[in-house]
């Protein structure tokens, strides 16, 4: 049995998350129900003050450790995405903020779910066996089913819960499905007894490959891989933009953190006979995500699809299954959460009367506020790979992993080349937003205010997204930690 | 302070840009206080380090016989960080100061400081008020990285900042036709120059397997030019002196484009379209002289080949003398003094190729102190009269006297009159000519320059007695500058006239040169001020001034005849040697055919077959590939089983 | 009756027949039924279908090796069972805001957001 300390030493930001969630319960009950401005606000910056604190937390006093527990394990790619879901959390409260005058009610339990959610996520990045991946899984996925419905007054939203939750709860069950199988295949439900039983067979057994698979699916599922994104463009578009922006960064990142675990550590050297299977979906999800984008006229649903074509690259990454690619996909996360944050607050602002995305919204932005279409304009560039923004050196380091990949493996050229023409095809949608933006007239000439917090976290999102283009070292660094330990930790049995 | 305060000198106009731009522009005087905060500051910290670069060198500046010094000095900051990591090349971020950079680093703060509060009292009531400043912090940032890079990428990026950033200031006024055309002659031509800068820097960096300065010095000083192979990527076949012969005449044109040097000048004269205070700092004290800077640095590039010097020494004389007959046609009081410029910049070129690396960087101390006098002198006439035109001036002494005599007085100082600073410079390059290295001893290199000394006296009196003395023919009623304007001026003015040994004594002087002269060149000689020197200086300004006393305040000779008697030569002056025209030329037949060419193959194949085509395509194949989402979830089930059915089948 | 025994009584493959028969019972459930209750139901099945699968394993598991096999996978079957009860409970509070706000339960009403 392992000790509180030594669970505590891997699961401690998660135990944080889950006290805070349940501080905020007991500040509500305490506070008063039903008054809706008082609680809530001293709700919402408690959970602001406290995700600061433990992002804060695990900078300065969370180190790797390259020590494998069978519960999990904090080496630095865990610590590396722990902080990255801290960070998405924080971003998901403060763009909470300009938003939630449009709730009708449960502003106070709203950041109890999105920190119950946070800490799924933060789980995922440690776990250690099947059993803590289905249900730090689905504590995100529930988590979400009910952010995505939060606004039931609002019949879109209902229908995105409705399709969300019908479309998850089949993609758990083949999860849990699959798992079965791999279970019965290897005799084991932790990633060592799995990984150790994989490489000690000559040839994979087609139960044990028919587990995987349906492993990969409710992975897909979470990622946006086509054909498991189905449920991204609806779900994207009836979700409040809050919610839809921690969709699009935390839960697809959640997929990732999960599949790069089992592919790089899992699977293990095994995993060059997958290459064919992800890079498959890589070429598809990168095809149908960009030419889906293209006739959009929601934003919130474009940028859905943008998502899709998104995971697409990361998969394309993971099929070039390296230490580089690896780390690209690390980098890769961290710019996407700077531009999609700041286009989904974007959203936010543009949306405040009317409450729709509809892309006539952003028409002429950059007369009412040059501010928010710069903003814009650098979120998009950066999305489309476009220098000097954070996004294209994201890219680049993908491509270049893949390129190197090629030499071994050289069906991937003919997906680099696609992803090369898709890139050119996003271009041309993420402009057409950008032209509405500069060169449309917009429906109401009236300025757009922008209170001084919402200008902060935009500014600190372009910040990002140029300096990382310039002083993108740092990371690099990071992200290379967090590779080598995912690559080094081949876990060799009990 | 030596750690953080290179930093601080480099990143606080940045911030001050950056600060304007986003949040200070609403209120005026927080941005102009700011962005001229930010210079100051930056100019005390350099002060501070050129006491420590003194008193470090001071020891080594009495060398054994008191006139020859030992070459470079110990003294210098050095802060790198890694920036960018590609496998084994890592590209550093660095601030370096050593005594080359700190001399610029004086100048560029110290002048630019004043023409910053200058600008405060000449941009007063414009719209852009604020947005002038940041511009100005920007350029300031820009220039800055170039003067503290250690390396030629830093320096490359920073080059190319400077030429936005001047494009921006240019093209200020842009509502203004001929100020955005001017912004884009000025950015186009500075892309030809920068063109052929980055090959430069790719080939040599290729040859020494090193961007930074010091590192490169080291291989080609030691390996000369003929040997120069430390890197891997060529083979020897490559890496031989031809090889190095392109790198350097691709550097050199990055040189020419910045400094304005012939043939790639035509930008500068144009780029008067700017406001005054834009002209001044850039166009006289420091943008353009970062190309004679930059060719200080990589002195030793060049100087392994005695040839190469030679071709740098003539490219500089020739465009000073060209730059001075064309000065002595101009009416426009700011293009006179921008052709004034080009020339004073082939001084400084010249110098460098005749191996006087210190002499041409006092020459741009002292030229930026007078010249930017200069040009905030005209600034504030143009201020008064609203013209430029010289014609439309005359007897303004009586109206801005305070302007004028700080004016006058500049200009002998750039006329090089006895104990003025542009004395004791500029006599320190005709001293090189007189006496020149064996590479380039000829007649023209005797005896050009010391003539181009004259025309500079010539069309300097010329416009001195056309503005101020004569007739006024100005309409309306001028008034003197507020003090915000004349105050920076009467700094300029005392440093132009001080900066000789009144300032610098023997000893500053000594110091001077050996923290400004790279590791490599000749030993040094001094001027003397002796009788023959200021007979010598004397006689080239009597003569020049002499001419334009005689033809503009007197009358005695009409300027018509003169441009009758010497007929096609006065129309090649006057129409700048027909340069601008063979680029027109060149444009409109040549390359405009060609465009022609390419245009109809854009129009027919390009944009109607491929573009229109494969946008119609992508559209319609969008259109198609979000059909499949009907908004039905029992669709959206059934398509993700049919996907997992996909995958199991083709992969089981 | 042993474990092997029971093992032996039943193979594996019938086993495993039966889950893959309700597995594609719940999914055949899931696309065809229009009633959110019902599709909802249909998910329990698929999620029953894999706890039983789990558990067959489990047993199979030690049965070929007696000596040292847990019962983990009979242990996840009680946190699926857990999980989709949780899943269930949330999606009947959407189910119910549909029913209040649309007043329908028929999944097919509901399809405004496509393209």
């Amino acid at each position: 049995m392992p000790s509180f300390a030594e669970i505590m030493s891997v699961y401690g930001l998660e135990f944080g998350l889950g006290a805070l969630a349940m501080l905020l319960i007991v500040v509500d009950l305490i506070t008063g129900r039903g008054r809706l401005t008082g609680p809530a606000d001293v709700v919402r910056l408690l959970a602001l003050g406290g995700v600061s604190g433990l992002l804060i937390y695990s900078f300065m006093f969370l180190h790797a450790s390259g020590e494998v527990h069978a519960f999990g394990q904090l080496d630095a790619f865990a610590l590396y995405f722990k902080r990255f879901f801290l960070a998405t959390t924080l971003f998901t409260l403060l763009l909470t903020a300009p938003y939630e005058a449009r709730f009708s009610g449960g502003r106070a339990e709203f950041p109890v779910l999105v920190l119950l959610t946070a800490m799924g996520m933060c789980m995922l990045s440690s776990v250690g066996d099947f059993v803590s991946l289905f249900v730090g899984l689905e504590l995100v996925t529930i988590s979400l089913f009910l952010l995505t419905a939060w606004r039931p007054g609002l019949p879109r939203s209902i229908e995105a819960g409705i399709k969300f939750v019908i479309i998850g709860a089949v993609a758990a069950a083949f999860l849990v499905y699959g798992i079965a199988f791999v279970y019965g295949a290897t005799g084991a439900l932790d990633f060592a007894g799995v990984s150790a039983a994989i490489q000690s067979m000559a040839t994979m057994p087609a139960g044990l490959k028919f587990g995987l698979l349906l492993v990969l699916v409710g992975l897909g599922f979470k990622l946006g891989a086509v054909p498991f994104h189905i449920w991204i463009p609806d779900v994207y578009q009836g979700a409040p933009t809050p919610v839809t922006a921690f969709l699009s960064v935390g839960s697809k990142a959640a997929g990732v953190v999960l599949l790069m675990r089992l592919v790089y550590t899992v699977l293990g050297p095994a995993a060059a006979e997958w290459a064919g299977v992800l890079g498959g979906l890589a070429a598809i999800t990168l095809l149908m995500g960009n030419l889906g984008a293209i006739t959009q006229t929601d934003l919130k649903r474009f940028l859905g699809y943008s998502g899709i074509a998104h995971a697409g690259f990361l998969l394309l990454a993971l099929a070039a299954h390296s230490e580089a690619s690896a780390s690209s996909i690390l980098f890769y996360m961290v710019t996407y959460l700077f531009a999609n944050m700041a286009a989904f607050l974007v959203i936010i602002v543009v949306s405040r009367t009317s409450d729709d995305s509809h892309m006539d919204r952003v028409n002429g932005l950059a007369e009412r506020s040059p501010f928010l279409a710069f903003v814009l304009l650098v979120s998009m560039l950066s999305l489309a790979g476009v220098p000097p923004f954070a996004g294209f050196v994201a890219k680049f380091m993908i491509l270049r992993a893949a390129m190197e990949a090629a030499l071994h493996n050289p069906a991937l050229y003919w997906i680099v080349g696609l992803s090369l023409v898709m890139v050119v095809v996003s271009l041309y949608y993420y402009l057409c937003v950008l032209k509405r933006v500069y060169f449309r007239e917009p429906e109401d000439k009236g300025v757009l205010e922008i209170s001084g917090s919402t200008k902060a976290i935009l500014l600190l999102c372009v910040i990002a997204t140029i300096g990382l283009a310039i002083f993108f070292n740092p990371l690099v660094e990071s992200a290379n930690a967090g590779a080598q330990s995912l690559m080094g930790a081949l876990p060799q049995g009990h | 302070m030596n750690e953080l305060g290179p930093w601080l000198i480099l990143f606080l106009p940045l911030l001050s840009a950056a600060l304007i731009a986003f949040g200070l522009h609403r209120s005026k005087a927080l941005s102009a206080g700011l962005s001229i905060g930010v210079v100051w500051v930056g100019f005390f910290i350099a002060a501070g380090f050129l006491v420590d670069a003194f008193s470090a060198a001071g020891g080594g500046a009495h060398g054994a016989d008191g006139h020859a010094v030992a070459a470079g000095s110990a003294w210098s900051i050095h802060h790198a960080i890694d920036w960018i990591s590609v496998g084994a090349h890592t590209l550093q971020y660095s601030v370096f100061v050593d005594g080359l950079s700190l001399i610029m680093l004086m100048v560029v703060l110290g002048v630019g400081g004043l023409i910053h509060i200058y600008a405060l009292g000449y941009m007063k009531g414009d719209d852009g008020f604020s947005r002038f400043f940041a511009y100005l912090s920007l350029f300031m940032f820009s220039m800055l990285g170039i003067v503290l890079s250690d390396n030629f990428f830093q320096i490359f990026i920073h080059w190319e900042l400077v030429g936005v950033s001047s494009y921006l200031l240019i093209g200020y006024y842009y509502k203004k036709p001929s100020a955005s055309a001017a912004g884009n002659k000025a950015f186009l031509t500075n892309r030809v120059g920068d063109f052929g800068f980055m090959l430069g820097i790719l080939m040599l960096y290729f040859a020494t397997g090193t961007a930074n300065f010091t590192e490169m010095g080291e291989v080609i000083g030691a390996e000369g030019w003929a040997d120069v192979q430390k890197f891997s990527m060529l083979g020897t076949a490559v890496t031989n002196e031809h090889f190095m012969w392109v790198a350097g005449a691709l550097t050199l044109m990055g040189v020419m484009g910045k400094s304005a040097q012939f043939p790639l000048h035509v930008w500068l004269p144009d780029a008067m379209e700017g406001p005054t205070p834009v002209s001044a700092l850039i166009h006289a004290a420091t943008m353009v002289a970062a190309g004679v800077f930059l060719l200080a640095r990589i002195f030793f590039v060049y100087l392994p080949s005695d040839t190469a010097m030679s071709i740098v020494a003539h490219l500089g004389m020739f465009t000073a003398f060209f730059a001075a007959t064309i000065a002595t046609t101009q009416f426009d009081i700011k293009r006179i003094l921008a052709f004034s410029t080009l020339s004073q910049l082939g001084y400084m070129v010249m110098a460098i190729g005749l191996n006087g690396t210190d002499v041409a960087m006092y020459h741009l101390t002292t030229h930026a102190f007078f010249k930017a006098l200069l040009f905030l002198g005209a600034g504030s006439v143009i201020h008064a009269v609203h013209t430029n035109d010289i014609r439309e001036m005359g007897g303004l002494i009586k109206k801005l006297p305070i302007t004028s005599w700080l004016f006058l007085i500049g200009t002998l100082a750039l006329c090089g009159f006895p104990w003025l600073s542009g004395f004791w410079s500029k006599d320190g390059v005709l001293h090189l000519t007189h006496a020149p290295p064996a590479y380039a001893d000829n007649m023209l290199i005797h005896w050009l320059p010391t003539f181009t000394a004259v025309l500079t006296s010539y069309y300097m009196f010329r416009l001195v007695f056309l503005t101020f003395f004569g007739k006024p023919r100005y309409h309306g009623e001028p008034h003197e500058s507020p003090p915000t304007m004349w105050v920076p001026m009467a700094v300029l003015c005392l440093l132009a006239v001080i900066a000789g040994p009144m300032l610098f004594t023997e000893d500053v002087i000594a110091t001077f040169r050996s923290l400004t002269r790279p590791a490599g060149s000749s030993p040094f000689h001094h001027i003397h001020a002796d009788a023959n020197t200021v007979i010598h200086a004397l006689l080239i300004f009597g003569v020049g001034a002499g001419a334009a006393w005689v033809t503009f305040s007197r009358g005695w000779v009409d300027p018509e005849r003169i441009k009758k008697a010497l007929g096609p030569i006065h129309r090649l002056f006057d129409n700048r040697w027909y340069i601008d025209d063979l680029y027109t030329w060149i444009v409109n037949n040549i390359q405009q055919n060609f465009a022609r060419l390419c245009d109809g193959f854009d129009r027919i194949v390009i944009i109607s077959g491929l573009v229109n085509g494969s946008a119609f395509t992508t559209r319609a194949l969008g259109a198609l590939s979000a059909r499949y989402q009907t908004g039905s979830v029992r669709t959206y089930a059934m398509l993700f089983v049919a996907g997992v059915a996909a995958l199991l089948a083709l992969t089981l | 009756m042993t474990l092997a025994a029971a093992q032996n009584s039943v193979p594996l493959e019938h086993w495993l027949t039966l889950s893959g028969v309700l597995f594609t019972l719940g999914l055949c459930g899931v696309m065809m039924r229009r009633n959110v209750i019902l599709v909802l139901m249909s998910v329990e099945i698929m999620l029953n279908a894999a706890n039983v699968a789990l558990v067959v394993f489990n047993k199979y598991l030690i049965a070929n090796a007696p000596e040292g096999v847990a019962l983990d996978g009979q242990v996840f079957v009680f946190f699926t069972i857990a999980v989709a009860a949780a899943e269930a409970a949330v999606a009947l509070v959407i189910a119910m805001a549909l029913f209040r706000r649309l007043d329908t339960v028929n999944v097919d009403d509901v399809a405004n957001l496509r393209w």
